[in-house]
């Protein structure tokens, strides 16, 4: 694979996708007038991630950057409650326990009872495990962040639209052109500690998961950058300005598309 | 002939046993009850064996009229065969779905061998949710899967060696009468197939080959050219998402002209439902709605799903790279015009790619080296191997075997066999079964009563079989043996002593009382939830505590 392109990242630092990604889309300035250092922050760590990314070098103003994202999100964190039920799983889990059969296991003349039912209904590494399961889909979902949920919206909470949905091939591109063994580092900050600390965090639902924005954002502009190097690869001028005509009115009407979605 | 090693015949006839058990084990009685679609595919079935036609007497149809959804008629023809041997049964109708399933998994085996991925993949889809599931349902959804990986895997090997096109076209093909979906998802599967390797299909050598494929294909589907003319080839047309594109489009007009608007509205719903099919949360995490506490596939599958499509992009290039991409980029296009979010029977296609995926992200996980003496790191993946397989065998156990008869039971029609042992008790008596909640319960009763298809056929209207392929409007009420179904018309029903059959809802003990009903049987779910209750009627003493007399009291016995 060429990843040329990560060289012009790194040279440019802001190429003009930068403000079209980070800014054209309706998460971050929900996010600015809910809290402008945080927007602020954000926006400068997805800067500093293309460049960590460029160099194959952690940044540590990045590092820090995290840091105080991390404590942002401190707000919604709710340890206690990874094993906690709720009536209707309560309920659920009682009808559970009295399903399973007898289990045992005789060798010999011994015979071994085995609490099935106790270890895999009631025990607290079980419950807590199934409890990581449905935190790690819920952040793990790629339409939470591109298709306010669609067609999975969940009862009771208000989804919010976050990146335009065209940005969604370009960022598995963007995250599939990253050298993962080089960037180890900083896949490390920016994608798999965000995606432990909110599964583990056993966020409420309605909290946003603001902190995978720079991660989510960089790769999205990498993307374009790939798709980009290989349409300006093409000695047709008329052709080169025509596809970005185009993919620009397409991102423009695609973001209007979304904020006339999340009038009421 | 390649020659096969000791270690893959133990190999192989590991999986064999894996997947006798996890096919046939309690095949009779899990699922519990036995689903509406399952009742429609074993009596048209008996129909077709008893009498050469289904059952609105319509001789050899090449799509089954069921209730009004024309299903493709290969698991109906198929499953005359186990009905033969083991009579009209539960197991005889779900065994051509569990015997397709068992040979799935040796097609897998092979489509691995062949994409040099390790084989040990396919112990592991033995015992995938999704697969196993699909594989004990008795209708039509396990067999075309199948056949389309079958199909698939000749479509493969055709990229190789182009003497696999035509029996490749052939499979697929068949596939297609296989289920409704199949229509759809194979045209789509052989038009990317030529995006990705026209250079190879159209290359001098080959051009024969192609076009005999192409012929064998046509030939194939004279049936559905001809049903392409009619109203039964598109019956499912409402199971589209239109109505959602055009309610979101209703938001952007006045802002953006509408064509546009439906447009961006479509491209929206489209990419949304389509980018759910790869979700993280769809396969691995989120719950598999038809199996409680159960994903479609392991949860820990999705390292290795990660992991392959990382390498399949990496080597993008490669044909193995860009079948498995043609593959999981046409699968989902059908289910994704569709309305529902992961319609799991309309994109069974899908489990292919993703599984192969997986199989390859597997496969580099256990190359890879963490000691360095071979043996060690060998006994270690071993060990790791085994652990990850019986973790996964107790969860598919405890949800399989352990909650899903219980806690689904009332979704999979239970109570049918206990109504109908009840109705063979009273031969001589009228059953009213009143059908406004239960979905079609003349097809579950014609089912376990057995009714012979002659007397059926002559009780439904003949001018369906006469308009059999222009769609004719599907009539819920059904009047066969000693049985209605209908809803209860309680001006009339109480007058007439019968037995009236509802659901929990259906009669109310007020209305029992008033009326002068009598319980005479009450079937609960192994939840406790009553799922029918039957009342017998009392003429006698209902008209004798009315103090107006209703006109039906002196004429009780003439409708």
């Amino acid at each position: 694979m060429n990843f040329s392109f990560l060289g012009k990242v790194k040279k440019l630092g802001i190429t003009p996708v930068f403000p079209l990604v980070v800014l054209g889309n309706i998460w971050i300035w929900r996010i600015f007038t809910l809290n402008f250092i945080v927007g602020v922050i954000l926006i400068l760590s997805t800067y500093l991630i293309l460049t960590s990314l460029g160099k194959s070098k952690l940044n540590k103003l990045l590092i820090i950057c995290y840091l105080v994202l991390f404590l942002f999100s401190l707000k919604g964190l709710n340890l206690t409650s990874l094993t906690k039920l709720n009536k209707q799983q309560e309920v659920l889990q009682i009808q559970r326990l009295k399903l399973y059969p007898p289990v045992k296991i005789t060798i010999g003349t011994r015979t071994i009872w085995i609490p099935a039912a106790h270890w895999l209904e009631e025990r607290p590494e079980t419950l807590t495990f199934y409890r990581l399961q449905h935190n790690l889909g819920e952040v793990l979902d790629p339409n939470l962040y591109f298709f306010a949920n669609h067609p999975n919206e969940r009862v009771g909470i208000t989804e919010l639209e976050k990146f335009p949905y065209i940005l969604l091939p370009l960022f598995l591109i963007g995250f599939f052109a990253i050298n993962f063994r080089k960037n180890l580092s900083l896949i490390a900050l920016g994608f798999v500690l965000p995606i432990i600390y909110l599964v583990v965090g056993n966020f409420s639902p309605n909290i946003e998961p603001f902190i995978l924005f720079p991660f989510i954002a960089a790769c999205g502009i990498l993307g374009i950058e790939y798709v980009s190097s290989l349409v300006l690869k093409n000695k047709n001028t008329r052709l080169k300005i025509a596809a970005t005509s185009v993919f620009i009115l397409f991102y423009f009407l695609i973001v209007i598309q979304i904020f006339l979605n999340t009038r009421p | 002939m390649p020659k096969i090693s000791f270690k893959q015949i133990i190999f192989l006839s590991l999986l064999l046993i894996v997947g006798i058990f996890m096919f046939f084990h309690k095949l009779d009685v899990i699922p519990p009850g036995f689903y509406v679609d399952e009742a429609l595919h074993g009596y048209s079935a008996y129909s077709i064996l008893e009498t050469g036609k289904d059952e609105y007497g319509k001789a050899f149809p090449m799509v089954f009229r069921m209730y009004g959804s024309y299903n493709e008629p290969l698991y109906v023809y198929l499953t005359t065969l186990p009905i033969k041997i083991w009579g009209l049964t539960a197991f005889s109708v779900r065994s051509i779905a569990a015997l397709s399933g068992l040979a799935l998994i040796f097609i897998i085996y092979a489509f691995l061998k062949s994409m040099k991925i390790s084989t040990i993949g396919s112990l592991f889809f033995a015992i995938t949710p999704v697969v196993v599931f699909r594989a004990r349902v008795g209708d039509e959804i396990g067999l075309a899967f199948t056949l389309f990986c079958l199909g698939s895997y000749f479509l493969w090997l055709s990229v190789k060696k182009q003497n696999w096109l035509i029996p490749a076209f052939f499979v697929l093909s068949l596939s297609t009468y296989a289920a409704y979906a199949q229509r759809f998802t194979v045209p789509f599967v052989l038009v990317f197939y030529f995006l990705f390797f026209r250079k190879l299909l159209l290359a001098q050598s080959n051009r024969k080959n192609f076009l005999y494929a192409l012929g064998v294909l046509i030939l194939t589907q004279i049936p559905h050219l001809y049903l392409l003319t009619t109203p039964v080839f598109l019956p499912k047309t409402e199971e589209t998402g239109l109505q959602n594109i055009l309610m979101q489009s209703e938001k952007l007009k006045g802002f953006i002209p509408a064509p546009l608007a439906i447009l961006l509205s479509f491209i929206r719903e489209f990419s949304s439902q389509f980018a759910n099919y790869f979700s993280p949360k769809s396969l691995f995490l989120a719950g598999y709605k038809d199996l409680p506490g159960l994903t479609l596939f392991y949860q820990w599958m999705l390292v290795p799903y990660l992991i392959g499509i990382y390498l399949l992009w990496k080597k993008r290039q490669s044909d193995r790279s860009k079948f498995i991409f043609l593959l999981a980029l046409s699968a989902p296009i059908t289910a994704s015009l569709t309305k529902d979010p992961f319609p799991v029977h309309r994109t069974l296609a899908l489990i292919l790619p993703i599984f192969l995926a997986i199989a390859l992200g597997l496969d580099k996980i256990i190359s890879t080296k963490i000691f360095k003496r071979k043996l060690i790191n060998r006994g270690f993946w071993v060990i790791l191997g085994i652990v990850v397989f019986c973790f996964s065998l107790i969860l598919f156990w405890r949800s399989y075997f352990v909650i899903f008869p219980v806690e689904k039971a009332k979704y999979w029609a239970y109570g049918y066999a206990e109504l109908s042992q009840f109705i063979k008790k009273n031969p001589d008596s009228h059953f009213v079964i009143d059908r406004v909640r239960i979905p079609i319960p003349y097809i579950e009763l014609a089912f376990f009563l057995k009714v012979p298809p002659q007397e059926f056929q002559n009780s439904v209207d003949p001018t369906i079989r006469k308009n059999y392929y222009e769609n004719p409007p599907f009539d819920q009420n059904f009047k066969f043996a000693n049985i209605e179904t209908r809803a209860i018309i309680w001006e009339k029903d109480i007058y007439k002593e019968q037995f009236l059959v509802g659901d929990s809802l259906a009669i109310s003990p007020e209305q029992a009382q008033e009326h002068k009903l009598e319980k005479a049987l009450e079937i609960k779910e192994p939840l406790g939830e009553v799922v029918f209750q039957v009342y017998r009627t009392n003429p006698f003493l209902k008209c004798k505590s009315e103090k107006v007399k209703s006109i039906y009291c002196t004429t009780s016995s003439t409708f």
